[in-house]
């Protein structure tokens, strides 16, 4: 019996059959833009292993699957570009069109700051011909490459940290420090899910800026943040942060990836205020962040009181470490 | 007698008949275009303030139309990707050149040069539906007139 069912919770079993059909299963965003060749090679890899497909003008599709770079070929992946997939810039012109459903205009300022965010928080990172007008960037054409980023949803991600950072009556503000692709706001998401989710009713706010951490669709967050979180997706931070405490009086802010001094001006304001901010930031290690602009006063200032270090080192989401606003260990390593 | 004037009515029915068909044929041509113009007036004002998604606007704009629009909207929405080839017999090949190049340039581009193509092609529509309503004012009902009065001429000589 166990060899056929997977054992769900206490009570549910989901048959291996029904199992494999849904790890093979491409997310339903991609279906609706990526050309039938791609899609048919996806079909022989599992879903919950893909986290990046990298599609060239002209060159060789690949893809970040079971943690590594390889090429995808009609029959599944191979790890020389020789037999691989390769589209061509009017495919990609047809992946970004149906990306935006056929409306371009409605998601310009998005594709002019390099990135569309799709249901799901399915993520386009774009590469292609600027065209700058009046000192700004108007438009982007003639894409050159497109970087497709699919978020895993891990429900319980956080629970190694969440301990360290509560002292029982409150959070203290902390700072994921991490490579890119390391889990940062996979851990982010299941931090705000487990603050907003507490019997002590904690007002999350997630300033979602690239709409990653809740991804909301139709004004409704498609991922799990919580029942207590309120999401303002879009926008800047700091027109967030500032928005967000006048008007919704957040416990908790939530937000991903700070850069520069602006970012780092409204976390120390938000903190200042009283508001603790779960951030990230991409840093090889807590000891380099202080060689990040704009980070030097919120260091010193010792805004954050906990930081997280993950890696890459087994897998996306290794704990490195939990460290104090000195930088002391807390804890090194996953938990045993 | 009543054969005669039997035949009289039918002949004139008839051309009556066609008369009208060719009225309302030019009539929905106007009407065409007229919506058309009203088209692009809201893909203006909805893309201008709203920046609304494609589909939202076009289909809000399809169920208050009762043109050939709505039904050209209605296939446009089943193959958005591919380039548009409206059918029918109601516009001759450069107007179906001129639609066809409408909606293929939809939603491809940035919100200001969207908005200066689609000013462009408000006014050619425009330009469109002045001249099929000047054509229509000037040999509508006169077309009209004549059927009826070719239906009795037709009648008479039957006789």
């Amino acid at each position: 019996m166990r060899d056929r069912f997977l054992y769900c919770g206490k009570f549910k079993v989901i048959p291996k059959k029904v199992l494999e059909y849904i790890i093979r299963m491409v997310p339903y965003v991609l279906e609706k833009i990526l050309p039938v060749s791609v899609l048919s090679a996806l079909r022989n890899l599992r879903s919950d292993k893909l986290c990046e497909l990298r599609l060239r003008s002209g060159g060789a599709v690949s893809v970040s699957y079971c943690g590594r770079y390889s090429y995808l070929t009609s029959g599944g992946i191979a790890d020389k570009p020789e037999g691989a997939l390769k589209l061509t810039e009017d495919d990609l012109k047809q992946i970004m069109l149906r990306a935006c459903d056929k409306s371009l205009y409605a998601v310009n300022d998005r594709i002019c700051k390099g990135y569309l965010t799709l249901d799901g928080g399915v993520r386009i990172g774009v590469a292609g011909e600027t065209v700058f007008e009046g000192g700004a960037i108007k438009t982007v054409k003639n894409f050159t490459a497109l970087n497709i980023r699919i978020p895993h949803e891990v429900i319980g991600c956080a629970n190694k940290v969440e301990p360290y950072l509560f002292n029982g009556t409150r959070y203290k503000s902390t700072l994921i420090v991490s490579p890119p692709g390391a889990g940062k706001t996979t851990m982010l998401r299941d931090l705000a899910r487990i603050a907003a989710s507490r019997v002590e009713h904690n007002n999350v706010l997630i300033a979602d800026e690239r709409e990653e951490i809740a991804a909301v669709s139709n004004g409704k967050p498609s991922l799990n943040v919580g029942f207590n979180s309120d999401v303002i997706s879009g926008c800047t931070k700091e027109y967030a942060f500032m928005h967000g405490i006048r008007a919704l009086k957040p416990d908790i802010i939530v937000t991903d990836e700070l850069c520069g001094k602006d970012d780092a001006d409204a976390v120390e304001n938000a903190v200042a205020s009283g508001v603790c901010v779960f951030a990230s930031v991409h840093a090889d290690c807590c000891a380099r962040l202080a060689e990040k602009r704009g980070f030097e006063r919120l260091l010193k200032n010792k805004s954050f009181e906990r930081f997280v270090e993950l890696s890459e080192r087994s897998g996306a989401g290794t704990l490195e470490g939990i460290f104090n606003q000195d930088f002391s260990p807390i804890r090194r390593g996953e938990p045993q | 007698m009543i054969t005669k004037l039997t035949i009289v009515c039918l002949c004139m029915t008839a051309s009556t008949m066609v008369g009208l068909w060719n009225t309302k044929r030019k009539k929905s041509k106007v009407l065409y275009f007229d919506s058309c113009v009203k088209l692009t007036e809201k893909l203006i004002a909805d893309i201008s303030f709203r920046h609304e998604n494609l589909f939202a606007i076009l289909n809000e704009y399809a169920q208050t139309d009762k043109t050939e629009l709505s039904r050209q909207i209605a296939k446009f929405g089943a193959a958005p990707y591919d380039r548009f080839e409206p059918d029918g017999k109601l516009l001759k090949a450069e107007e179906k050149r001129l639609v066809s190049d409408f909606f293929t340039s939809l939603g491809s581009s940035d919100a200001e040069t969207q908005l200066y193509e689609l000013e462009n092609y408000n006014k050619r529509f425009y330009e469109r539906y002045s001249e099929e309503n000047e054509k229509f004012k000037r040999t509508g009902n006169v077309g009209l007139k004549l059927s009826v009065l070719l239906g009795l001429a037709i009648g008479i000589l039957i006789l």
